[in-house]
């Protein structure tokens, strides 16, 4: 297995006093579907935000297979954030069009596939479309690229349970073998089964990484069950 | 990549500035057929001979000729609304974590909306000009024979006047223009994004700082091409004047475009913040 993510003593602060992550090193191989867990607030997005190239670290280093991040690491890092970035006075075929001119891993047929099995027609605009829908199509979007990373940042929130299985099954049959998942979520209970490794993540600091199957070994208890006692509000 | 950058940036612009541009070529008709008929029937030979009649026609045309003066100024301000409207919700707002996860150069990103921005300027502000001209060529070539022989002779008259204007330099200073204005929301939508919070408020502070500056600057200038352009005579040289101050504005223009580049590619590449 190949590094595909290494993190050197990243840190960011907003206001200068506050650290949103606070000197995180950590090597995150490919290949791996690695949930990024910590509850709201614990510097997730931040972490994905800095990765994917759209948030500058205070201090610190990222490498993503081996480069600085810039545009050769964004062209193999496909990034899903947590609201929806797409241009809403665009038809659908009119951002697969956008995507396939600036990725050369898009895969124009796999898209028009997925949008074929949810029936949601290319030559609709987004601002027609209901919010779900919309965000189907963004996910539709990033798994139709054959990224060496996806950065997934909460797929799963704010959806029913039978959206959260598309997404899920949509995220784990796209993903290209060797390729690496690093997907923040804070419902573990959903995606545990899914997941080959974990990091947990506490006020910017890494608190656990280790790999599933060990997690469970070691501590007897689901990942689902030590993520609520470690993160226990009371 | 600039390439595909600037074709999205057009295909994301052309058909709200194609209105623009319509409204334009439409005033520009409406003012040559309205004022030359207006024209036409004040001083032609079937002039009505009831007085409120005709001070009803003169009304009615500087009516118009206010309406068209604001719909100019509407679409001029309309073009630079529609653009910085633009590059901050592609750049800094949602769109911007699209756009700043492409696999390009942020170089790029920001050339292609100078490029694009400059291009919809340009074409405006030629298309005002052009639009003031088909209204004045109305008015002109409604005028009876003996009045627009009289105006012939008094513009070559003015041209004679100013054949010493300086006529390159008034050209370089209109092409600079519309880049400036368009970089200079550019450059205060940037320095917006230093701000951790109202981003927009920071903008909108930094413009009218921004403001303040220039228009201090640019007085204090005026007044001394002003003074220095009265020769040993005590004789004021027009053209002087025009000289002094447009290849000044010029200087400071650019002075200015390479501050506003510099510090835009600053915020983009090591302050970018998309919250």
């Amino acid at each position: 297995m190949d590094e595909i993510i290494r993190l050197i003593g990243l840190t960011k602060s907003y206001n200068g006093n506050h650290n949103a992550v606070d000197n995180v090193t950590l090597t995150l191989n490919s290949g791996r579907l690695i949930g990024l867990l910590g509850p709201n607030g614990s510097g997730k997005t931040t972490l994905i935000k800095m990765i994917a190239g759209i948030l500058v670290p205070t201090s610190g280093s990222i490498l993503v297979d081996g480069q600085p991040v810039g545009p050769r690491t964004k062209a193999i890092v496909s990034y899903l954030p947590d609201n929806t970035y797409l241009n809403d006075w665009m038809r659908v075929s009119e951002i697969i069009n956008y995507f396939s001119d600036f990725y050369a891993d898009f895969d124009v047929q796999r898209a028009y596939g997925m949008l074929a099995q949810l029936a949601i027609n290319p030559d609709d605009k987004l601002k027609s479309m209901s919010k779900g829908t919309r965000e189907k199509v963004q996910l539709i979007l990033v798994m139709s690229r054959h990224a060496r990373l996806y950065l997934l940042d909460e797929p799963i929130a704010a959806v029913d349970p039978a959206a959260r299985d598309y997404i899920l099954s949509t995220i784990i049959s796209n993903v290209d073998e060797g390729s690496g998942v690093l997907l923040s979520t804070h419902l573990i209970g959903d995606i545990e089964h899914f997941l080959n490794e974990a990091v947990f993540i506490q006020n910017g600091r890494i608190a656990l990484y280790d790999s599933v199957n060990n997690i469970r070994q070691r501590e007897g208890k689901s990942v689902d069950q030590l993520f609520r006692e470690v993160y226990r509000c009371w | 990549m600039l390439v595909k950058l600037i074709k999205h940036e057009f295909y994301a612009t052309w058909k709200v500035m194609l209105i623009f541009e319509t409204v334009l070529l439409c005033l520009g008709v409406a003012g040559f057929l309205l004022m030359g008929a207006l024209v036409g029937t004040v001083t032609g030979s079937n002039r009505p001979n009831n007085d409120s009649v005709i001070s009803m026609l003169v009304t009615s045309s500087i009516t118009w000729f206010v309406v068209y003066a604001l719909s100019l100024f509407a679409v001029s301000i309309g073009t630079l609304v529609f653009l910085t409207v633009r590059y901050y919700r592609n750049l800094y707002a949602n769109e911007g974590f699209l756009t700043f996860t492409l696999p390009v150069e942020t170089r790029d990103i920001l050339h292609a909306k100078m490029i694009v921005g400059y291009i919809w300027q340009i074409s405006t502000f030629l298309l005002i000009g052009f639009s003031i001209f088909l209204t004045l060529s109305g008015v002109y070539w409604n005028l009876p024979m003996s009045a627009r022989n009289e105006v012939t002779k008094e513009l070559f008259d003015i041209f004679r006047d100013f054949r010493e204007f300086p006529l390159p330099l008034f050209i370089l200073h209109c092409l600079i223009i519309p880049l400036h204005s368009l970089m200079t929301i550019y450059f205060c939508i940037s320095v917006g994004q230093l701000w951790y919070k109202h981003k927009i408020g920071g903008a909108v502070i930094c413009y009218f700082a921004l403001r303040f500056i220039n228009k201090i600057i640019g007085s204090g200038v005026s007044i001394h091409n002003m003074i220095t352009a009265i020769n040993f005579e005590g004789n004021m040289s027009i053209n002087r004047i025009f000289t002094r101050s447009f290849g000044f504005s010029l200087i400071y223009e650019c002075v200015w475009l390479i501050a506003f580049y510099i510090t835009i590619r600053y915020v983009n590449d090591h302050q970018i913040n998309l919250g």
